[in-house]
């Protein structure tokens, strides 16, 4: 249903070029749930952004195609766009508080959607949204609050519900519980869940936080400094990692009933306007070997489904 | 009397905290103030008690709001309590004046806050700001400083730590910042250090290597902590007691691995069950405790056992009467009308 082809996107910054996604492919299916999992400047979220082109205006696409149900959007013009985006493909922010208006309340956010994309009237829009909130179990009575009144896990749930009113064929969430304690995150990922079953919608959910998606996803990507590391299904990753930056990230998660020593990956993210030669991942590599250092790996799919992009699986 | 009954000391305290409170006035606009003399309050803190013993990692932990931040505030008293104790190495420092702080407890206690973007002048070359304490509180001078602060360098993982002394803080990584601000907690060798949320601004990747630098750091320096977090899964792997907070209460205090183990009261039981793990088939087909709704306000808390509204066990009594913490097991406590009874 969507479908991402060899998207370059960099930044122009005050002290260079910075290649944030540099050649990432990658299909989501009908019905599907995706993890995108990254850590800061891994390049998960300008990835999440290019796709329905909300890039920030130092940002530019160097090349790539994005197909969503067959049409390009990349090179679509903005008003035909302007259709897709809400309608067709829903995104939802980290930060709700950022993304809501404070002088509307919250069934209007839904409500104007509503009226702007299936021309409804506002008292129409007005009860649709009523009944969405309901839905992801806020009062209906609540729409006339604004959004400094809701609690910051409310907000996300109304953004869900607009989602929900929309009936979008693809959904975007880039850190939708980030900001949340684990209960609330916990609830909204169970809205996730029953969105995607309910409605059928795909889902890109975009985290750097690999637990969250072993709860939801059925696919995971996992991406390092603007590259795409591995993908495979949830048993391929979480039972099988193949790329060392997985394997080491698995390692390092603290868990309830694991006291043994943790594992720790040496070093941090590159510097993205000077990255690393050859594979990005090598100054951090235990496996690290020379041809590591000269040349970036090629993804090679080792078994069905499951495509890793190391040396110790390619040949040279 | 809760405040001093026996079963809540420890050992060997380097910290007692008794009947701890703090409630912050809420701002009332002209016309409020006007039509009602009644003042509000929020109570962040409401009335805790536990102690540290020396050497020990104590886990202090919650969701937002629930408290655990302001309790850490008034230990090293970058707040003063409403009401309460807080005893350290045997004297009573909740009123003491900041000027005789100052001349003691300043350099035997310290915090390391939760944003490393946040806690250090961007105008300070790290050095410097390592060194600054040392200054302050006239420890050493000329050489000696520099040669203490690369020591601290160097015990921080900053190396070569020539390099790193005249760095400036936006040469550094997120995870190197928190490095610094250890150091400069650590500089004046104090006793008992308040790390507040210490890996949580941080990527997971490096999360692991703070964590593992803290518990180093201990040992080799003699310290001990109390470890602040809403993250239950990292505060396992520090921490050897815990107490878990809910609206400005303790409601279960003891061995970390008894309480994330086998936890007793229903509110730490959802909050285990809501941490997500990294493994999907346990992630999907676990038992969960799952309770609606989010903590309510604490300017008007729920009448007695605060959690009993999103409580699946409340029964009539918990909406009346306010549960006390009671010693289930040996250093075990739990606050809950339910586990009472069944004692």
């Amino acid at each position: 249903m969507l479908e991402v082809v060899d998207l370059r996107v960099s930044f122009e910054t005050p002290y260079g070029q910075v290649r944030a996604v540099d050649g990432v492919s990658f299909e989501v299916d009908k019905r599907e749930v995706v993890g995108l999992v990254g850590e800061s400047g891994s390049g998960k979220s300008t990835l999440g952004l290019s796709i329905i082109r909300l890039l920030p205006p130092n940002a530019r696409v160097l090349s790539g195609r994005v197909l969503f149900d067959g049409r390009e959007l990349l090179s679509m013009p903005e008003r035909e766009l302007r259709k897709i985006r809400g309608r067709e493909i829903a995104m939802i922010f980290q930060d709700p508080m950022t993304t809501l208006n404070p002088t509307m309340r919250a069934g209007e956010h839904i409500a104007e959607a509503l009226v702007y994309h299936y021309g409804m009237s506002w008292e129409e829009a007005m009860k649709v949204a009523g009944e969405a909130l309901e839905a992801v179990g806020i009062p209906a009575e609540r729409a006339m609050d604004y959004p400094h009144q809701m609690s910051g896990g409310m907000r996300q749930r109304v953004m869900i519900a607009a989602a929900l009113a929309l009936k979008p064929k693809l959904i975007i969430a880039d850190e939708p519980t980030s900001a949340l304690d684990v209960i609330v995150q916990n609830q909204i990922l169970d809205l996730l869940r029953k969105l995607r079953d309910e409605s059928g919608a795909s889902v890109i959910l975009i985290t750097h936080d690999l637990s969250v998606t072993a709860d939801l996803a059925d696919r995971v990507l996992i991406m390092y400094a603007g590259n795409i590391m591995e993908a495979g299904s949830v048993e391929q990753i979480y039972y099988g990692p193949l790329h060392p930056y997985t394997q080491g990230l698995l390692k390092s998660i603290p868990r309830l009933g694991h006291k043994g020593s943790l594992h720790l990956i040496p070093g941090q993210p590159p510097d993205m306007t000077n990255p690393p030669p050859g594979c990005r991942f090598h100054p951090r590599c235990e496996s690290a070997m020379p041809t590591c250092r000269e040349e970036a790996p090629p993804a090679v799919e080792v078994e069905p489904g499951h495509l890793v992009a190391c040396w110790l699986y390619a040949k040279r | 009397m809760l405040a001093l009954r026996q079963e809540v000391r420890s050992v060997d305290p380097l910290l007692q905290v008794r009947e701890l409170k703090k409630y912050f006035p809420v701002e009332r606009s002209f016309l409020e103030r006007l039509l009602t003399k009644q003042r509000r309050f929020v109570r962040a803190v409401d009335g805790i008690s536990f102690d540290i013993a020396r050497g020990e990692v104590f886990a202090l932990a919650g969701e937002s709001g629930c408290g655990k931040t302001t309790t850490g505030y008034l230990i090293v008293r970058l707040l003063e309590p409403t009401s309460g104790k807080v005893v350290f190495d045997g004297r009573d420092i909740s009123h003491e004046p900041e000027r005789s702080l100052r001349r003691w407890y300043r350099r035997r206690v310290q915090i390391i806050f939760q944003d490393p973007y946040a806690s250090l002048n961007p105008r300070m070359r790290v050095g410097d700001a390592i060194a600054h304490p040392l200054e302050i509180h006239g420890i050493a001078e000329g050489e000696e400083v520099r040669e203490m602060v690369v020591d601290m360098l160097r015990r921080v993982g900053l190396t070569p730590p020539e390099l790193f002394y005249n760095k400036y803080p936006h040469e550094l990584s997120g995870g190197q910042r928190q490095r610094v601000a250890i150091a400069r907690a650590l500089i004046l060798k104090p006793e008992l250090v308040v790390a507040d949320e210490p890996t949580s601004a941080l990527d997971v990747s490096i999360r692991s290597q703070i964590l593992k630098l803290l518990l180093e750091l201990k040992r080799d320096l003699g310290l001990t902590y109390l470890y602040i977090t809403h993250d239950l899964a990292t505060a396992y792997y520090v921490a050897d007691r815990i107490a878990v907070m809910y609206l400005g209460k303790i409601v279960e205090l003891g061995p970390t691995e008894e309480v994330l183990g086998d936890p007793l009261h229903p509110y730490t039981k959802a909050l285990i069950s809501a941490i997500p793990i990294p493994d999907p088939k346990l992630s999907r087909t676990r038992e969960r405790l799952r309770i609606p709704g989010e903590p309510p306000n604490p300017i008007e808390p729920p009448p007695g056992c605060r959690f009993h509204p999103r409580c699946p066990y409340a029964r009539e009594e918990c909406s009346r009467e306010e549960p006390v913490l009671q010693e289930i097991r040996p250093g075990h406590y739990v606050a809950c009308h339910a586990i009472e009874t069944r004692a």
